[in-house]
């Protein structure tokens, strides 16, 4: 790793020719005189590249913008930790428990008794048939008429 | 006051801090300064996405708006703004990598066959890994210092070097003499 940082350096800095006999050594352990001279041309092309192209211009529709937020929304939006929460759940039921329960053993119960009604939907009438008889004939009475 | 002569860790201080107002004028003022320079960047991770380069750029202010407090004051605020940009595109060039996969074997089929042809640097940066792409872009493009993008991409000195070295490396195996 340590020969490859340093022949980054060199690689950006200086032509294989600009090179010291002990820089060179130290570059040929890795690359070819070819490939250095390669990654060096591969360096200028790539500043060039991004040099020729053309700069972009953002718009300033990207900007993200601060909604000002009004009193109610503040009110809706406050955000209350989770602690606060607990605690004062824990409070209400610590306060619940300490008040005496007042439904104790003395109290009366009243229950209601219900009585339950009939109720039927249809009347029905049974229609009484009276019976009469005397010797050999029957004679029925169904109200409405009398027959002999 | 804020004005142009304000410094970055000053702008988000008051991003991190004030009332409404100022808060509004220091993210005019951040917008104004590094907007461009992100579009750019975004830009050519994505291989000239000019659409998702905006997309990206608006996340990331919308990031330091809503959370200005992750950046900490006693740090440079342009690597660590393009640490944010950075990791951003790591994200997301994991999140297609599946997707890529294919695209990639396709990709590889095209360079068999056109391997007579000249691939200009543009072709090349397309074919680069994304950690070789990001290490020349910011080397190349935005000409950073060596510490400069050590402190970008959070890692020592000699990392960035070497990494450079096989970017570089990379980069010269895609570009036909």
């Amino acid at each position: 790793m340590e020969n490859e940082i340093k022949i980054q350096e060199l690689i950006e800095q200086f032509d294989f020719s600009e090179l010291t006999k002990d820089q060179k050594e130290q570059v040929l352990r890795e690359l070819t005189e070819i490939e250095y001279q390669n990654l060096r041309e591969t360096i200028k092309m790539t500043v060039d590249y991004f040099e020729d192209e053309p700069n972009l211009l953002a718009d300033t529709l990207l900007k993200p913008v601060l909604e000002k937020e009004g009193l109610l929304l503040r009110v809706i939006n406050y955000n209350v930790p989770l602690y606060k929460i607990a605690a004062a759940v824990l409070l209400v039921l610590s306060i619940n428990l300490l008040i005496p329960n007042k439904e104790d053993s003395n109290s009366i119960e009243i229950v209601e008794n219900v009585n339950e009604e009939e109720n039927s939907d249809t009347l029905y009438v049974a229609d009484k048939m009276l019976k009469y008889t005397s010797n050999n004939s029957i004679k029925y009475n169904t109200g409405l008429a009398r027959v002999y | 006051m804020i004005n142009n002569q304000s410094s970055d860790k000053e702008l988000v201080e008051i991003l991190q801090q004030s009332k409404v107002e100022d808060r509004e004028k220091a993210m005019n003022e951040l917008f104004l300064r590094y907007s461009n320079k992100m579009l750019e960047y975004f830009y050519y991770s994505f291989n000239k996405d000019r659409e998702k380069a905006k997309d990206f750029v608006q996340d990331l202010f919308l990031k330091l708006l809503e959370k200005p407090e992750s950046f900490d004051l006693n740090r440079k605020f342009k690597p660590w703004f393009y640490g944010v940009a950075s990791n951003m595109c790591k994200n997301e060039y994991r999140k297609i990598g599946t997707k890529n996969k294919y695209d990639e074997h396709l990709k590889n089929e095209n360079l068999q066959t056109t391997n007579q042809d000249n691939f200009t640097i543009n072709d090349a940066l397309i074919h680069l890994k994304q950690e070789h792409k990001n290490h020349i872009i910011l080397r190349y493009k935005f000409k950073m210092s060596i510490r400069e993008m050590s402190e970008v991409l959070e890692c020592p000195e000699g990392t960035v070097k070497s990494k450079l070295f096989y970017a570089t490396k990379e980069l010269s195996k895609h570009i036909k003499r």
